[in-house]
């Protein structure tokens, strides 16, 4: 099992700066994106939805969501990229759509 | 998508996961290192999950759509099937009983005339009153947008927008004042459920928040694009930017965290802590309180003044650059600025001024080079009334429109911090000439004599006295004020910080 906790330091310094810097160029896409992602939420069915929402809930683990759940975490971790992924593709149509209108 | 976005995603749900191997560390590292699109990625993928968590975390009730069944992929099917045609005949003659029924209470809420109960309907709990503002304040609700009012009480699901050249400060539960800078979007949220915590979203922009002590298990939470901070009762400041987080904390404690979750880092008073991207940055000790600019906004009289600056507009960056680093700005002008007014400071700043205006003789007056605060001189005619360099404009510090190279002679500086960038091209740059035990930080590449940034570190031999706090001279040159560089805004931000670490508490 490959595991490394939570320690999230993983990035080296110059990946870090690049990704600050160059993120500077994109404030004025945070609202369209946050706009962008209610939409896509509403498509999610409510399985999804409910998935989302016990994995986002503050002090609440993956593992103790995947035990209320029924599932195993690996199972969970699984969904929920495939939700993410989801999420991106649908919020990239809908900003391509947005410009459209 | 393509198949490289499809292993980028793979492995940017891994590491939010926390099961990211090293060799998959390393690979993900390399990519990001060397392709910018695999940057631009991993930038929406963290701020979706930053809107995710904030949605589920902070405002679990208000902010979810309702429930429903649709697929986000679209139906690879061009039609219904034939086999499920009846049931959605059934289905279509049930919506449109329910849309009919809504239509009718909609009538009935019309005639009846009970407005506050359609409002309720679209509005979250109250949850905090503006309290005062300046300047011209946007408010995003549920339903509108409209100019933001002294008085008026802000619910879950509200934006607060602040443009340049305001600000406004809310109340929220009686015990929380929080104050939004200019250039600051702040979002609110939470329900009536007292079991539930507060929080904030700032999505960009700067806080100061003053917090008395929460009720237990209510801490307030406020949320930044890429981290989080749990306030129990403290008083401090925040600045979110696109994947930077700073926090400054004035009193009490605040645990700070990645917004890819990760562990809290604890944030005791005196100290401020960063998120850059996905990292937390340990926590350093550092001066809190508000920096002063000192300004000279009198008006030019000739074509080549006007030229030499665009003072207005500096200032406006300056602020900005400071506030992006969590520290309050107050902006005066060098006429109305008071001996006092240099007390207790973490920093005071001498912007860009105009000559012949009593700009030196106001900073001597208040005693600026006596001040045990430490200074940064952005202003060549300033440096004489410092002790930092020799009278003479030309010999002892000039603003030539000559290109030249930079050179940074101590690269372990923390002031020659991200130099490197800046030394590699061509530019024009104001200088001076310091004396003493001054530290040479970026000299110009010809004249190594002549110095684009320097500083002096308390206690050491200025020209005059011994330096009574640490000061920086990084003349800003007239000629490019209205559009520094990057670099510029890196070696400015550096020297901020490297003023309000207090000396004597490493």
């Amino acid at each position: 099992m490959r595991s490394r906790g939570r320690d999230r330091h993983v990035f080296s310094p110059q990946v870090v700066e690049r990704i600050a810097e160059e993120g500077v160029a994109e404030v004025g896409r945070l609202d369209a994106e946050r706009k962008a992602l209610n939409d896509c939420l509403q498509k999610l069915c409510a399985s999804e939805r409910e998935l989302l929402q016990c994995c986002y809930a503050v002090g609440v683990t993956i593992k103790q969501a995947a035990q209320q759940m029924g599932r195993t975490p690996n199972s969970l971790y699984k969904l929920l990229n495939r939700i993410r992924e989801a999420l991106l593709r649908c919020i990239e149509t809908r900003l391509a759509e947005m410009e459209l209108e | 998508m393509t198949w490289e976005s499809s292993e980028l995603l793979e492995l940017f749900g891994a590491l939010l996961n926390g099961t990211l191997t090293p060799e998959e560390q390393a690979r993900l590292d390399r990519l990001l290192r060397e392709q910018e699109k695999a940057r631009a990625l991993y930038r929406r993928y963290i701020n979706l999950h930053a809107a995710l968590r904030f949605y589920h975390t902070a405002a679990p009730a208000a902010n979810l759509p309702p429930a429903e069944s649709r697929r986000l992929e679209p139906q690879r099917a061009s039609g219904p099937q034939p086999r499920h045609r009846a049931k959605l005949r059934i289905r279509r003659l049930l919506a449109l009983t329910a849309g009919m029924l809504v239509l009718i209470g909609l009538s009935w809420i019309w005639v009846g005339g009970q407005r506050t109960f359609t409002l309720d309907l679209f509005e979250g709990p109250v949850i905090g009153t503006l309290s005062a503002m300046r300047g011209l304040v946007r408010m995003h609700g549920t339903r509108r947008e409209r100019r933001a009012e002294v008085g008026m009480e802000l619910h879950a699901q509200d934006t607060l927008i602040v443009p340049a050249d305001a600000s406004a400060v809310v109340t929220l539960d009686g015990t929380i004042r929080v104050e939004l800078g200019p250039e600051t979007t702040l979002a609110f949220s939470g329900t009536n459920n007292e079991a539930e915590a507060k929080s904030l979203y700032l999505k960009s922009g700067f806080l100061s928040v003053e917090a008395g002590p929460q009720p237990p298990g209510r801490p307030l939470y406020v949320f930044t694009p890429n981290a989080q901070a749990k306030v129990l009762g403290t008083k401090f400041t925040l600045a979110a930017a696109p994947q930077q987080t700073h926090l400054r904390v004035a009193e009490g404690t605040v645990a700070l965290r990645p917004g890819s979750a990760g562990p809290d880092v604890e944030v005791p008073a005196g100290f401020v802590a960063s998120v850059v991207g996905d990292v937390a940055m340990p926590p350093r000790p550092s001066r809190t309180g508000e920096v002063l600019l000192v300004e000279s906004l009198e008006k030019s009289h000739t074509p080549e003044q006007w030229r030499r600056f665009n003072r207005q507009l500096a200032n406006r960056f300056l602020s900005r650059h400071v506030r992006r680093l969590a520290l309050k700005v107050v902006i005066k002008d060098h006429r109305a600025v008071q001996a006092a007014d240099l007390a207790g400071r973490p920093l005071v700043i001498v912007s860009v001024a105009e000559e012949n205006v009593g700009f030196e003789d106001n900073l001597r007056w208040i005693g600026l080079a006596e001040a045990e605060t430490p200074v940064i001189c952005l202003e060549g005619i300033a440096f004489p009334v410092l002790g930092m360099t020799g009278p003479k404009q030309q010999q002892d510090f000039d603003w030539p429109n000559l290109v030249t190279r930079l050179r940074f002679p101590l690269p372990d500086h923390p002031l020659s911090r991200r130099g490197a960038e800046l030394s590699a091209g061509l530019a024009s740059f104001a200088w001076g000439r310091p004396q003493g035990e001054a530290l040479r930080i970026a000299v110009l590449n010809d004249h190594p004599d002549r110095a684009a940034l320097f500083a002096y570190e308390v206690g050491k031999q200025m020209i005059g006295r011994k330096v009574p706090a640490r000061r920086v001279g990084l003349p800003l040159n007239p000629a490019i004020i209205e559009k520094p560089s990057l670099e510029f805004w890196n070696l400015f931000e550096n020297a901020v910080n490297w003023c309000a670490e207090p000396i004597g508490k490493r």
